[in-house]
C-alpha cells in the first residue's frame, strides 16, 4: 500500500522481547516523542504472558487515552492518513491505532479579513479540530451538534456540519446533509468548494452563503438558528442560510450599544447603495442629467473635463479596469513589490492620467469612492464573502454603467456640458417661475390648434407625400411588431413549457389561448381602437357630466 | 383552493403595508390637482370624505372574508349568488383589475413620459415595468408584502421634504373655509374615492395572513394612514400654490422643484419619483398578482405562475388600447374611474355581504324550522285528533 511514500514509517520491534509487533505511523503527523515514551517503551519492556487478549494490552498497559481497535485495513489507513499510529501485533486479528496525531499548525491569531474594534480577537485556523473547539468552548450546552463526514475521494476531507438542537429548523438540517451527502469530487481544498455545491443558485454571481473565520460570528448565526459547515483545512466557515442583510452585518453591530449599531448599520446601507450607484450616477449627471449637478459646481466640473477627450463613460470604466487592476496587483503581487506598485500605480500614474487629461480631477471623486469601496470592505464588512459579493457587485455596476448610458438620450443640443450649464444659470436667473405641466389639453385648444391648420393647407403637397412614405413605414413598422410578438410567443413558449407540461389540460389550454388573445391583440392599432376603456366611458359618461 | 394556488404567507401588517402603497402610489400625484378643481382651497377636506368609502370597503372586504376566511371574491361570489352569476361576477372583477392593471401601468408611463424621459418611446417603459412586475408576481404574494414593507418606508420620505417648503407657504390660501358649504369639498372627494376603493384587493390577500384577527384593525389604520397622508399633501399643496393647484398636471412634482437646501439639494423631484416608482412598482404587481390569481381561481388552474407572462403582455394591450394619449387616459380617470371603481369594488361587494348575511340567516332559519318541523307536525296531528 505505501510503497513510495518515504513518510510513511515502518518500525518493528518485539513486545516483551517475545511477540512481533509493527508500528507504523506517518513522519511528521504523529507526536513521536509521545509514541516513544508511551507506546513503545512500554510495550518493549513488559513481561507479558504469551496469547493474552488484545484488549488487555490497551486497558492495562498503554497510557494514550484515544486508542481504537481496528479491524479492517481500510479502517488502519484511514487512521494512519489522519496521523494516528497503528500497531500491529503478530497473531492477532485486530490492530490499535492510539490517537497520538499532531502536526505542525497555526497559532489562532486574529483573523486577517474581519477586524472589529470591540470583540473576540480570536480567529478560525486550518484545524478543524481547534476550530470546532472554539466553538464548543463559547456554546456549552450539549444541544451544539456535530455531524462529521468526509468529503472528497482522494483528500477525504473532514467536514463538520454544526447546529443548535432545538433552535435550528430540522427541515433545513436534513437539506443540508443531502446536499453535502450528494457531492462527488475529488478534493475539498477550500470551504469554497463546497459552497459552490450547496448553494441554490450555481451560476449567480452573487454569495448565497456567508463566509466568515469569526468564531462569535459563528457562535452568533448558529444561536439564531443558521447551520455552519467546517471545513478541515481552511479558517472561512459557511453559514447558511444568508440574506443580503446578514452579508451586510458585522459582529460589531451586536457588541455596541443598539442606538451607535443601528446608525452604523443604517451608514452601512447607505454607503453600499453608494458605492453600488455613485460611478453610474457620475455619467448619468455628467451626460445627460446637469441639472442635478449644483451650478457652480457644474461649471467647475465643466471646466476640468473641457481636456477629456473621452465621453463620461468611457472615462469611468477606465477608472473602473484601472482600480480593478490596481486591486488586483496589490492582492497578487509579493509583498516586497507591492507597495512600490500601490504608490505608482495611485500616485504617479493617477496623476499622470490627470494630467495627460485621460480623466479628469472629477475622477477624484471616482477614486474617493473606490477608495471608500474597499475600505468598506475592509474595515466594516466583516465576511470574506465580500470578496466574492464584491466582484459581483462590480460587475453589476459595471453593467448598470451601460444601461445608465442608454437609457435615456436627450437632443444633442442639451449634451454639451458648458451650454447646459449656461442654460442652467440663466434658468435659475430667471427665478423660479412656475414651469409645471400645465394641462396639454388647454394648450392645444387655445394656441396651437389654428396655427397647425395653416401650416396645414400650405405644405399640402408634401405632406400628402410624407404621408405616403410613412404609410410605407408604418406598414413595415407593422410587419416587425408581427414578427417581434411572434418571436415573444416563441420565447414565452420557451420559458412556460417546462412547468406547463407537468400541468394538467386544463392550464396549457389557458395558457394557450391568453397567449393567442395577447399575439392577436397586438396586431391591431390599438389606441385608436374602440375597446373597453371607451366602452366604460361611455357608460359612466352621463355621470361625469352631471358632476360636471 | 386558495391555499392550494399560494403557499406564501404574510402578516396583516405587510397587507396593510400593500394596500397603503397600492392606493396611495397613483393618487398621490394626481389628486391634488383632481380634487382642486372641484374643492378649490378646500381641497384638503377631501380626503376624509373619500376615506368614507376606503372604511366601508374595509369592511366589506373583511366581513366577507370572515364568513369565507380561504376564498377570495373570485370563490365566493359563486358560492353567495349561484354558480353561473357567480362565475359572471367573478369575469366581471377579473375583467375590471386586469383593465385597472393597463391603466395604471399606462398612468406611470404617462407621468414619466411627460416629466422625465421625454424622448423614450413609451410602450418601453410600459413593458419594462410590466416585465419587472411580472418577476414580482411569479415570486409569489410573499416576495410582494417583503417588497411592500421594505419599500413603505422609502415611500414616508418626501413626508420628510415637506418641511423644507414651509417658506414657500402661506395660509391666507386657506382662507376662506368652507365658502361654498360642503358640497365643493364632497365634490373634490369623489375622484379620491375611487383610489381608496381599490382597498378592496385585500379580498385576494386576506387568505393568506396568518394573524387574520388583527386584518380589520391593520386594514382601517391603513384607510385612516392613507387619509392622512393625502390630507397633508393636500394642504401642504394648498398651501404652496393656492387655487392654482388644480392647473398643474402633476402639483405634487412641481412642488418638489421648489425645494432648495442650501443650494445644493435642488431638483429634488427626481428623488420623490425614484421614491413614487417603487411605489408604483408595488401598485402594479399587487393589480397584476391579483388579476392572475383571481384568473387562475376563477378557471381553477391548477398553478398561477404560467399565466403571469400572458396576462403580462394583454395588459400591455390594455394600456394601449383606446388610448392615443394623456388626454384620453385622464379623461378616463375623470369621467369614470370615480363611479366605475367603487362600483365593482364597494358597492358590489356590499352587496355580496349583505346576500352572504342573508343566505345564512335564511340557513339558520331553515336550520331552525327544520328542528322545529317534526314538533309543529305533531301538534298539528294532535289538534286533528282533537
Amino acid at each position: 500500500m505505501y510503497a513510495n511514500c518515504s513518510d510513511v514509517v515502518f518500525r518493528s520491534f518485539r513486545i516483551g522481547g517475545t511477540i512481533r509487533a509493527l508500528a507504523i505511523y506517518i513522519d511528521g503527523l504523529t507526536n513521536q516523542e509521545e509514541l516513544e515514551r508511551s507506546v513503545l517503551s512500554v510495550l518493549m519492556q513488559t513481561k507479558l504472558p504469551k496469547d493474552s487478549p488484545l484488549t488487555k494490552l490497551l486497558d492495562n498497559l498503554v497510557p494514550v487515552t484515544k486508542s481504537r481497535e481496528m479491524s479492517t485495513v481500510e479502517q488502519c489507513l484511514e487512521a494512519i492518513a489522519n496521523g494516528n499510529p497503528v500497531l500491529l501485533i503478530d497473531q492477532q486479528e485486530r490492530a490499535i491505532a492510539f490517537g497520538l496525531a499532531r502536526w505542525e499548525k497555526r497559532q489562532i491569531e486574529e483573523p486577517v479579513a474581519e477586524g472589529v474594534v470591540r470583540g473576540p480577537r480570536e480567529g478560525f485556523t486550518e484545524s478543524l479540530h481547534v476550530n470546532a473547539a472554539l466553538l464548543r468552548r463559547q456554546i456549552k450546552t450539549p444541544a451544539l451538534k456535530m455531524e462529521q463526514m468526509q468529503i472528497g475521494g482522494y483528500t477525504q476531507t473532514q467536514v463538520v456540519l454544526a447546529y443548535m438542537e432545538g433552535i435550528v429548523d430540522e427541515d433545513l438540517v436534513a437539506e443540508v446533509r443531502a446536499r453535502l451527502g450528494r457531492i462527488e469530487i475529488d478534493g475539498v481544498l477550500e470551504s469554497g468548494y463546497i459552497e459552490e455545491l450547496i448553494e441554490d443558485h450555481p451560476a449567480s454571481p452573487f454569495p448565497q452563503i456567508l463566509t466568515t473565520e469569526r468564531p462569535d460570528v459563528t457562535c452568533g448565526n448558529l444561536l439564531e438558528g443558521r447551520i455552519a459547515i467546517l471545513v478541515d483545512g481552511t479558517p472561512f466557515v459557511l453559514i447558511a442560510p444568508t440574506t443580503l442583510f446578514s452579508l451586510l452585518q458585522s459582529s460589531e453591530d451586536y457588541y455596541q450599544r443598539s442606538l451607535a449599531s443601528t446608525t452604523i448599520r443604517w451608514l452601512r446601507y447607505l454607503f453600499t447603495a453608494i458605492s453600488f450607484l455613485l460611478p453610474s450616477l457620475y455619467v448619468a449627471l455628467i451626460t445627460f442629467h446637469h441639472e442635478m449637478v449644483p451650478t457652480s459646481l457644474l461649471i467647475s466640473m465643466a471646466a476640468s473635463r473641457e481636456a477629456v477627450p473621452f465621453p463620461a463613460l468611457v472615462e469611468a470604466l477606465l477608472m473602473e479596469i484601472t482600480f480593478e487592476a490596481l486591486r488586483e496587483a496589490g492582492v497578487r503581487l509579493p509583498k516586497q513589490v507591492g507597495a512600490a506598485v500601490s504608490i505608482v500605480g495611485a500616485l504617479v500614474i493617477g496623476q499622470a492620467a490627470v494630467q495627460a487629461g485621460l480623466v479628469c480631477h472629477r475622477g477624484r471623486h471616482h477614486r474617493d469612492c473606490f477608495l471608500y469601496d474597499s475600505a468598506l470592505y475592509r474595515g466594516h464588512r466583516h465576511s470574506p464573502a465580500a470578496l466574492s459579493d464584491d466582484v459581483s457587485r462590480r460587475i453589476a455596476r459595471l453593467v448598470g454603467n451601460h444601461a445608465r448610458h442608454y437609457c435615456d438620450r436627450h437632443p444633442p443640443e442639451h449634451d454639451s456640458l458648458a451650454g447646459r450649464a449656461v442654460l442652467d444659470t440663466s434658468r435659475t436667473d430667471q427665478g423660479r417661475g412656475m414651469e409645471g405641466h400645465a394641462r396639454p389639453r388647454a394648450v392645444v385648444d387655445d394656441e396651437h390648434a389654428p396655427s397647425l391648420d395653416g401650416r396645414l393647407s400650405k405644405n399640402q403637397a408634401r405632406s400628402e407625400s410624407e404621408a405616403r412614405a410613412e404609410k410605407r413605414g408604418r406598414s413595415s413598422l407593422k410587419w416587425g411588431l408581427v414578427a417581434g410578438m411572434s418571436a415573444l410567443v416563441c420565447i414565452l413558449f420557451a420559458i412556460e413549457w417546462p412547468r406547463l407540461s407537468r400541468l394538467p389540460r386544463r392550464d396549457k389550454m389557458t395558457f394557450i389561448a391568453l397567449v393567442f388573445i395577447g399575439w392577436v391583440l397586438s396586431m391591431f392599432d390599438l389606441p385608436n381602437l374602440p375597446g373597453p376603456t371607451t366602452m366604460i366611458n361611455e357608460i359612466f359618461e352621463p355621470l361625469g357630466h352631471y358632476l360636471e | 383552493m386558495g391555499c392550494l394556488l399560494e403557499q406564501g404567507k404574510i402578516s396583516s401588517a405587510q397587507m396593510g403595508k400593500m394596500i397603503f402603497l397600492a392606493v396611495i402610489a397613483s393618487a398621490v400625484t394626481a389628486v391634488p390637482s383632481y380634487s382642486g378643481k372641484y374643492a378649490q382651497n378646500d381641497l384638503w377636506l377631501s380626503p376624509a370624505w373619500a376615506s368614507l368609502t376606503g372604511f366601508l370597503t374595509v369592511y366589506a372586504a373583511i366581513a366577507l372574508n370572515k364568513l369565507y376566511p380561504q376564498k377570495s371574491v373570485v370563490e365566493y361570489s359563486t358560492d353567495i349568488i349561484g354558480t353561473i352569476p357567480g362565475k359572471l361576477f367573478g369575469l366581471l372583477i377579473l375583467f375590471f383589475y386586469i383593465h385597472m392593471t393597463g391603466l395604471i401601468a399606462r398612468g406611470y408611463a404617462e407621468f414619466i413620459i411627460g416629466n422625465f424621459l421625454p424622448q423614450t418611446p413609451i410602450s418601453i417603459v410600459i413593458i419594462t415595468m410590466i416585465a419587472v412586475c411580472a418577476y414580482a408576481v411569479k415570486a409569489g404574494v410573499e416576495s410582494i408584502g417583503r417588497t411592500a414593507q421594505l419599500f413603505f418606508f422609502f415611500f414616508m420620505f418626501p413626508l420628510i421634504l415637506m418641511p423644507f417648503l414651509l417658506r414657500d407657504m402661506k395660509p391666507d390660501f386657506l382662507f376662506p373655509m368652507l365658502e361654498h358649504g360642503l358640497l365643493p369639498s364632497l365634490k373634490g372627494a369623489l375622484i379620491p374615492q375611487g383610489y381608496f376603493s381599490e382597498a378592496f384587493l385585500m379580498s385576494f390577500f386576506l387568505p393568506f395572513v396568518t394573524d387574520r384577527g388583527k386584518g380589520m384593525r391593520s386594514g382601517m389604520l391603513t384607510i385612516l394612514g392613507i387619509a392622512l397622508m393625502l390630507t397633508c399633501i393636500n394642504l401642504f399643496i394648498l398651501l404652496v400654490f393656492g387655487t392654482q393647484a388644480a392647473d398643474y398636471l402633476y402639483p405634487v412634482m412641481v412642488a418638489f422643484r421648489y425645494i432648495s437646501i442650501a443650494d445644493f439639494f435642488e431638483n429634488l423631484d427626481s428623488v420623490v419619483m425614484t421614491v413614487w416608482i417603487l411605489g408604483m412598482f408595488v401598485k402594479i404587481s399587487i393589480f397584476y398578482y391579483a388579476t392572475v390569481l383571481g384568473t387562475s381561481q376563477w378557471l381553477g388552474l391548477a398553478d398561477y405562475r404560467p399565466i403571469v407572462l400572458p396576462i403580462g403582455i394583454l395588459i400591455a394591450a390594455l394600456s394601449f388600447w383606446s388610448i392615443p394619449n394623456l388626454n384620453q387616459a385622464s379623461r378616463f380617470d375623470v369621467i369614470s374611474f370615480p363611479f366605475y371603481g367603487p362600483l365593482m369594488q364597494t358597492i358590489c361587494p356590499l352587496l355580496l355581504l349583505g346576500l352572504a348575511l342573508l343566505r345564512k340567516k335564511g340557513k339558520q332559519q331553515s336550520q331552525a324550522q327544520m328542528t322545529m318541523a317534526p314538533e309543529q307536525a305533531h301538534t298539528h296531528t294532535e289538534k286533528q285528533e282533537g
